[in-house]
């Protein structure tokens, strides 16, 4: 209800009146136009009368109607919150009410509103009730518009101030996070052309690091073309995405009309019709230069490892590849992928793969491992050896990563390794050998020996008969004898050559070191006796030695060869007794050559046959 | 010093060298043993050991290029003790090889009797 809220002035005392009239007269007289007009209208007057009473009651909002003497008109029950009115205090002056509202200069207001006829906005407080209110206080405008006394409206402001100052410390605090992180920060307004492109940006903030990071100084106010007029276009375009989706966007990307590389976070902040974005980002120059850096660096490494003759290759755990060189593909064929984890096993030679598992077995325990193995190889089929190391590679803190290995082939170095020390062994099996022998020589010599002058003369000879052999079979690459040349040699040291007491003649033959030491020293044996006691002694005599070569009677071939002396005029004496020589023809060339020996003492000299199965691969040469 | 001559021990020679053969053998008849062969190749020397099978054999390892290790074998599978008389070291020997008694080239009387009594004492105690 709205106490005494129509105020008793000229303008409701008609309205008075015709309330005070009785209804039964308009019943019983007819109503004039001007009563019907007048009753209509105090009808509508009521209505709203009661309207605003409700209203005002209900609004909560303290209002006080005051006169041009400041004396209260009307209050809603809301004012008796801020002032201790009672229906009696109506005609008082409001500034005669107590109240805990501190409001000194509500008659100067009342007076400037009365004056001005505009509106006084003012905060008042009440320390008492913590509360605060917006006050404000309007001119009372008559039905004639004119003005006469003020409203005088209380708005109780305490929540919305705690919530201004809890938003201001809010605002404080991001302010201060803004300004101290290490990231630089700014928003902007995104400009577009006609089309809705994306053209500009505007900068309306930026906090402290924002310099530090793009080098920009008092960039607020300032579009980015001002600022960096070649700037890539896309970061426009990026950012006008941004502006018109609101959907927030993290990259990175080069600014290269600054030299930097930034590491961003976007996002939309206020109205979207404002197109402004928020930019939270941060120099990563440094750290892309580094990356750069490091991959330049695995790519020499990379040509390096690709570069060397070893195969190469990556592990974890107990063997498990994970990458193979291109050079291992290229020798065995197998793929890069086909060779991770145990795949590689494949390649080895099968009897080797347990000595590649037992390495990997003992790898981590020993930090690493040195072994040997097999591989096949794509081109032919056939293994090779390689060394194989592996290497661990260890963290900070020592354990192990990975393995990285090399394969190196040592194929041609194991071959060389075997032959030579085949070499070694023939060499000491043929020294002792040939010791044993011209031991054994000696020892006959020394039994058929008269004297130590002939026992001297006989080991000589046979001695340097040996060594003879032994020059020409060393003198070949594959140990062959050639037989005329054998026999020559021999004669020629004892000063027989070419005339009409020799000839020596007969198809080019290959003898192996066995026969052409035997074979040598049995024609020293004839060639000695020759001298002292046969052909060659005296000037008649002659020796023909001749050779061919036949096929046998049990296939393969067979080499006749005969010694033939003539005109010696007496019967030798030595070869008839158990000498070296006939011991040497007669026994050891059987023995040792499986050859078939004749030795006779005829009329006219000696003759010797000789027939000797050839070894294969030995025989007439081209 | 071991007493061939009571025994009446045979030995089998295989050396392909004449007269490195014929002077084992000497020295061989000289200490009383019985020699067979002397052979100079695997096959004769087999044929020697099927024929009638000595009691202990003396073996040259390369036989004009053969090796003799069939020979050997032949011999361990009939338990006839053996040794190699050779130029070669243990080390260019086949492994199983290497543990057989071995003298070098050229030897001496004295190391061939000694390796002998030594052949036969441990042929005693197994």
């Amino acid at each position: 209800m709205l106490r005494g809220l129509m105020p008793d002035d000229e303008n409701s005392k008609g309205y008075a009146r015709e309330r005070a009239r009785p209804r039964g007269m308009t019943a019983a007289l007819p109503p004039t136009t001007a009563e019907v007009a007048l009753a209509r209208r105090v009808e509508a007057l009521e209505r709203d009368n009661s309207d605003l009473t409700n209203l005002l009651d209900s609004s909560r909002i303290a209002t006080i109607l005051l006169d041009d003497a400041l004396r209260i008109r009307s209050f809603t029950p809301a004012a008796t919150e801020i002032f201790r009115l009672l229906k009696s205090d109506i005609g008082r002056p409001l500034d005669a009410i107590s109240s805990d509202a501190a409001y000194p200069e509500l008659r100067n207001d009342v007076g400037a509103v009365r004056k001005s006829r505009l509106p006084v906005e003012r905060r008042v407080s009440d320390a008492v009730a913590g509360r605060h209110y917006a006050v404000r206080v309007l001119p009372y405008r008559g039905i004639d518009d004119r003005v006469s006394g003020s409203v005088v409206i209380f708005t109780d402001v305490t929540a919305i101030q705690a919530a201004e100052a809890a938003l201001r410390e809010s605002e404080e605090s991001y302010r201060l996070l803004f300004e101290s992180i290490d990231e630089g920060f700014s928003v902007i307004e995104v400009m577009f052309d006609d089309a809705e492109r994306a053209v500009d940006y505007r900068f309306l903030s930026t906090n402290p690091a924002f310099a530090r990071h793009t080098g920009l100084e008092n960039a607020v106010g300032k579009t980015i073309s001002e600022l960096v007029p070649d700037l890539d276009p896309h970061w426009f375009e990026i950012y006008g995405r941004i502006a018109l989706t609101g959907q927030s966007e993290r990259f990175e990307d080069e600014a290269r009309a600054l030299g930097r590389w930034y590491d961003v976070f976007a996002f939309r902040v206020g109205e979207p019709a404002q197109r402004k974005v928020a930019i939270l980002f941060r120099d990563v120059r440094e750290r892309k230069e580094m990356e750069q850096a490091l991959r330049e660096a695995e790519r020499r490494q990379q040509l390096l490892i690709e570069g060397i003759p070893q195969l190469v290759w990556r592990a974890i755990g107990r063997g498990a590849w994970t990458w193979a060189s291109p050079q291992w593909t290229g020798y065995t064929g197998q793929s890069d992928s086909d060779s991770h984890g145990l795949g590689w096993i494949d390649m080895l030679h099968p009897e080797d793969r347990a000595v590649a598992r037992a390495a990997w077995a003992a790898a981590e325990e020993q930090g690493g491992f040195d072994v040997e193995y097999r591989v096949r190889n794509v081109a032919d089929g056939g293994y090779r050896w390689f060394r194989t190391r592996a290497t661990p590679v260890r963290d900070a803190g020592g354990a192990i990563i990975e393995w990285l290995g090399t394969s190196t082939d040592i194929d041609d170095l194991r071959r060389l390794q075997t032959r030579q020390e085949l070499l070694v062994a023939e060499l000491q099996h043929r020294v002792r050998n040939m010791l044993s022998l011209v031991r054994s020589v000696f020892s006959r010599t020394v039994e058929t020996a008269t004297d130590l002058d002939a026992l001297g003369d006989h080991f000589r000879g046979r001695l340097d008969a040996l060594a003879r052999s032994q020059v020409i079979v060393t003198r070949s690459a594959d140990g062959v004898v050639d037989l005329e040349e054998l026999i020559r040699d021999e004669l020629l040291s004892v000063g027989v050559g070419d005339g009409p007491k020799l000839s020596v003649g007969g198809p080019r033959v290959a003898l192996d070191s066995a026969a052409a030491e035997s074979i040598g020293l049995a024609i020293h044996e004839l060639t000695t006796n020759a001298i002292k006691y046969g052909a060659l002694k005296g000037a008649e005599g002659r020796v023909e030695i001749s050779w061919s070569l036949n096929m046998g009677e049990r296939g393969g071939r067979i080499l006749n060869l005969e010694w033939l002396e003539q005109g010696v005029p007496m019967v030798p004496l030595s070869p008839t007794r158990r000498g070296f020589g006939r011991e040497l023809i007669e026994q050891a060339l059987p023995y040792r050559l499986g050859a078939q020996t004749r030795l006779e003492f005829r009329g006219g000299g000696i003759r010797c046959t000789v027939v000797l199965p050839m070894a294969e691969g030995s025989g007439e040469q081209e | 010093m071991f007493d061939a001559a009571r025994s009446a021990r045979r030995v089998l020679v295989v050396e392909d060298e004449y007269f490195i053969a014929t002077d084992l053998q000497r020295e061989l008849q000289a200490n009383g043993w019985d020699v067979a062969g002397p052979v100079g190749s695997v096959a004769a020397a087999l044929q020697v050991i099927a024929d009638g099978p000595p009691d202990v054999a003396i073996l040259d390892v390369n036989l004009d290029g053969s090796r003799s290790y069939a020979i050997a074998d032949r011999l361990l599978s009939l338990s006839i003790p053996f040794m190699f008389v050779t130029g070669y070291d243990d080390w260019a020997l086949p492994m199983p090889y290497r543990r057989a008694l071995r003298i070098t080239k050229p030897c001496t009387s004295d190391a061939l009797r000694a390796a002998l009594a030594q052949l036969c004492k441990i042929e005693v105690k197994a």
